[in-house]
């Protein structure tokens, strides 16, 4: 408005049709009518001080509130500006949640992110900083900082409550596990048996044989304090030959010459699948015997593929 | 016929032909069209009448406390008090609208706001009928005696608009179950307009509640043959043979 002009009526025509109640609100209000009707009180948020208001929806700290996508808005009493983003944060999580495990859930969860980061930077920051790249280089940073919240986080959060998981590093017919599929199982009261499936970090499995670890279940075919040997293709554990069909060997152990093994107390013997040539019974110890401390989950769920997803068996 | 005389033009386009004798739609035959669809009980309609007699004439009081009671009786009451305050934008503090607010709040279940809204209207020059009737519908949870006091108040300032404003509190005694007392009103209502489903509906709705089985079958009756196709009227002619499983499937088919 510039200095002189004159103050007039606005031209705009008058909007004359009211606004309606959409279809689906009605049974939700007429719930809550009865509540009132009933004096029912539907317990109002908590007053927060004005300073406090002011804290939460700036800069930084509207970042760190919002690591729980929604709660500074829920906070501000401003939830109605981000509802529809946050509606969609949850169907992304939710989806990632269910597609876990194959490549499609990545293509999720950068959605996930990206609408988290967004509902982060409507807290407060877009008012703060104005322009675009500006705006650009923070949305990348909040993406960055909660990537990092989710990768070691939702692990630790489930390590918490008891559960770990990770994709299988062996096929295993008997109950239909291939590589590459993805399992969870349980970090507590750890004891195994022959045929199971346990999350290890096992040494020595990287490309030619170099000295790198991987973490993945496999399956566990000794136990501590057996004896173990490759004979014309079996297993044999104390002497006894095991179940080819439960328990084949794979090939590249196959190959190795003179494998026998004792276990320790604590040893475990386990079968994971690798394509490389030229291994040896020394090179095939190393990476099967692993310590009962790198055992560190006992598989009991297939969460992907979808059509094998259920409970596993356990070993015979 | 000529090379343009299917052309159109500015001046020419936008207004329909009118055929003589017809009446001239402006705010005032939108707002008749309105209440006959109010009578008729299709408050859907009541509400797009008074629409086009606002977008006829947008400063048209009565079109927009018009819309506000459509929306109460449609069950909208939040979109109610979103437009009675928009229309206070146009009229500052006019008891009607604030009547109908209170109304709003108060079948939205939200008494305090209601009372409050209600004792501001009062407390304003010249309450209008339908600030009594909201009164009146508010005392009647607590006294209903001092309630019904209300009613020749609302009557008394009515002008035009008696057999409405009657109607209108037999309609509201009904809906609060008081219905020997809405009887008087919806019969009189009745009386003055005939052809009015609405009214034929509330009379059997309340005969049927006091046990005037026939009497509410032959008003019933008479609600149908104005408005075949009101399904709330087969609902309630059901509950008056007590057609438990007809009055069920009803709500449905």
């Amino acid at each position: 408005m510039r200095c002189g002009s004159i103050l007039g009526k606005s031209s705009a025509p008058l909007e004359v049709h009211p606004p309606r109640m959409p279809r689906w609100a009605r049974p939700l209000r007429g719930l809550l009518r009865f509540f009132r009707l009933n004096g029912l009180q539907i317990p109002k948020a908590p007053q927060i001080p004005a300073w406090v208001e002011t804290l939460i929806g700036s800069g930084l700290f509207a970042v760190v509130f919002s690591i729980v996508p929604g709660l500074a808005q829920l906070l501000t009493r401003q939830f109605r500006s981000i509802w529809i983003v946050w509606v969609c944060w949850l169907f992304f999580f939710t989806a990632t949640g269910f597609f876990w495990g194959s490549s499609l859930s990545w293509l999720l969860c950068s959605l996930m992110l990206a609408s988290h980061a967004w509902i982060a930077m409507r807290a407060g920051i877009l008012s703060e900083i104005i322009t675009l790249r500006s705006r650009i280089f923070v949305l990348i940073g909040i993406i960055l900082l909660y990537f990092a919240i989710y990768r070691y986080g939702v692990p630790a959060g489930l390590n918490a409550i008891g559960f770990s998981g990770g994709y299988s590093l062996t096929s295993v017919a008997r109950i239909q596990v291939a590589t590459g599929d993805y399992l969870f199982g349980s970090t507590r009261n750890l004891s195994f048996q022959r045929g199971d499936m346990a999350l290890a970090e096992i040494s020595g499995t990287g490309g030619h044989f170099q000295t790198s670890r991987s973490t993945g279940f496999v399956e566990i075919v000794g136990l501590p304090g057996e004896t173990l040997e490759v004979k014309d293709g079996l297993f044999i554990i104390n002497n006894k030959p095991l179940d080819q069909h439960l328990y084949p060997v794979p090939g590249w152990i196959k190959r190795a010459q003179r494998l026998n093994v004792t276990l320790g107390s604590h040893q475990y013997f386990v079968v994971a699948d690798f394509h490389g040539t030229g291994y040896n019974s020394s090179h095939v110890t190393a990476v099967c015997v692993v310590p009962s401390e790198r055992l560190q989950a006992r598989a009991f769920l297939q969460w992907w593929p979808l059509r094998n997803r259920g409970f596993i068996e356990t070993a015979p | 016929m000529t090379r343009f005389s299917s052309l159109e033009f500015d001046d020419a386009g936008g207004q329909p032909e009118r055929h003589a004798g017809e009446p001239i739609r402006d705010e005032r035959y939108f707002q008749d069209q309105a209440i006959r669809s109010c009578l008729h009980g299709d408050f859907e309609l009541g509400l797009r009448n008074y629409s086009r007699a606002l977008e006829c004439n947008s400063h048209f009081l009565p079109g927009w406390a018009g819309q506000i009671r459509m929306l109460i009786e449609l069950g909208e009451y939040k979109e109610a008090v979103i437009w009675a305050d928009k229309a206070m934008e146009l009229f500052p503090e006019h008891p009607e609208f604030l009547s109908h607010k209170a109304t709003a709040s108060f079948r939205d279940g939200r008494f305090d706001k209601a009372m409050a809204f209600s004792d501001h209207a009062l407390s304003l020059d010249n309450p209008g009928p339908w600030v009594w009737l909201t009164r009146m519908e508010i005392l009647l949870k607590q006294n209903r005696r001092i309630a019904e006091t209300c009613i020749p108040k609302a009557v008394a300032c009515a002008g035009p608009e008696t057999s409405l404003i009657r109607l209108q509190a037999g309609r509201i005694l009904s809906r609060y179950d008081y219905y020997a007392c809405a009887m008087d009103l919806l019969s009189e209502a009745v009386r003055d307009f005939p052809k009015s489903p609405l009214a034929w509906y509330e009379l059997g709705h309340c005969q049927r509640k006091l046990g005037q089985r026939k009497q509410a079958r032959t008003s019933l009756e008479q609600a149908k043959i104005l408005r075949p196709d009101w399904d709330i009227v087969d609902i309630e002619s059901a509950a008056v043979d007590n057609r438990f499983w007809k009055r069920l499937l009803g709500r449905f088919f």
